[in-house]
């Protein structure tokens, strides 16, 4: 029975912070990725919004459907014609010490020829009352195969000891 | 290292179909995981997806024993439904006619535990039928029950309309050891 569910990279955070993390070369040669994240930013700003981008496009060809809980109100939100992905809130320097958000995106048929949807759950972790859950539901306008997925959190970077791995998963 | 995730069928559509069925899954797994990149034809904007399952190599099961707790968010508002006694089970969604013409949605499906004969049966569904050009489009996710206590041997995959030509659907079994 051949191995499907294969790690294909990992990124680990090292001091400085990083303002992305980066797959590039992915190969065609999957059915789907899976992308599992473990985060937290560098700033104190109120928000750490989690964004994706594939084969480096950020012109405004995605679109975002999203339903989120905040532990004492539910919404839901779009973005039309965005410059990439949308995954939710994580969490900032200022939530609680050592805690990270947590993000699993998946990618069906990432490359065939039809636009690319991606689903993802994205979850901020704080021992305190505002915390976040996040259900996105995204489509990037683009036939292209994906070969490079880069991940993001809006205007901010990348704490140390976040980390991000990325797999293939096969049907045969 | 065991290989713990096994891809156990892939259907690609030659032609439009209103379901697809999974039949004959061995009982040698712990859970299930079902992948859907398609479309619907039906003339809406998105369509509802929809599952039936059967037991024992039997015919799919389409009696009133299906039940579904919903939370989605269309992009400008969450909401939260529930179907009950259904003949089949309400289960993601899919872009349908008034989508782009190269929109796939995605339903991710977990069957926990499938091959139990003690117990009740749940499935999970991440649901994705966000379109190119905002017609419509939503998040979702379904929590959703078939009472029966028999083990797993088919899963159908239904929508409203037709599933379109190309739509695929992988069967991925997962061992817990």
């Amino acid at each position: 029975m051949p191995n499907t569910f294969i790690k294909i990279a990992s990124v680990t955070v090292g001091s400085g912070g990083a303002s992305s993390i980066d797959f590039s070369s992915i190969p065609s040669t999957y059915t789907d990725l899976v992308v599992k994240l473990s985060y937290r930013t560098t700033d104190a700003t109120n928000t750490a919004t989690l964004i994706s981008n594939f084969n480096n496009d950020t012109a405004g060809n995605y679109n975002n459907r999203f339903l989120f809980g905040t532990g004492s109100s539910t919404g839901s939100g779009n973005y039309t014609s965005n410059g990439s992905n949308y995954h939710g809130y994580g969490n900032i320097s200022t939530t609680t010490a050592s805690t990270f958000a947590n993000a699993e995106i998946y990618i069906p048929n990432y490359a065939g020829s039809a636009f690319k949807s991606s689903s993802a759950d994205n979850v901020s972790e704080n021992n305190a009352t505002a915390a976040n859950a996040t259900l996105s539901a995204n489509i990037w306008n683009s036939t292209s195969a994906i070969n490079r997925v880069t991940l993001g959190v809006y205007a901010q970077n990348f704490a140390q000891y976040s980390t991000a791995t990325l797999y293939g998963i096969k049907n045969s | 290292m065991p290989t713990t995730y096994d891809p156990i069928a892939t259907q690609t559509l030659g032609s439009d179909s209103n379901f697809i069925t999974f039949n004959s899954i061995a009982n040698t797994y712990t859970d299930l995981i079902v992948v859907v990149n398609g479309k619907s034809t039906t003339s809406g904007p998105a369509s509802d997806c929809y599952v039936r399952l059967a037991t024992g190599g039997g015919a799919i099961d389409t009696g009133n024993n299906y039940s579904t707790t919903r939370v989605q968010g269309d992009g400008s508002a969450a909401y939260s439904a529930r179907t009950t006694s259904q003949s089949l089970a309400q289960a993601g969604g899919v872009p349908a006619g008034l989508a782009g013409a190269n929109d796939r949605g995605a339903n991710i499906y977990h069957f926990m535990n499938y091959a139990n004969t003690s117990t009740f049966k749940t499935f999970i569904t991440r649901g994705n039928s966000t379109a190119s050009n905002q017609s419509y489009g939503s998040a979702s996710l379904d929590v959703s029950l078939w009472r029966n206590t028999g083990a797993i041997t088919s899963i159908q995959f239904i929508t409203n309309g037709n599933y379109a030509s190309g739509s695929v659907f992988t069967l991925y079994g997962i061992k817990a050891a």
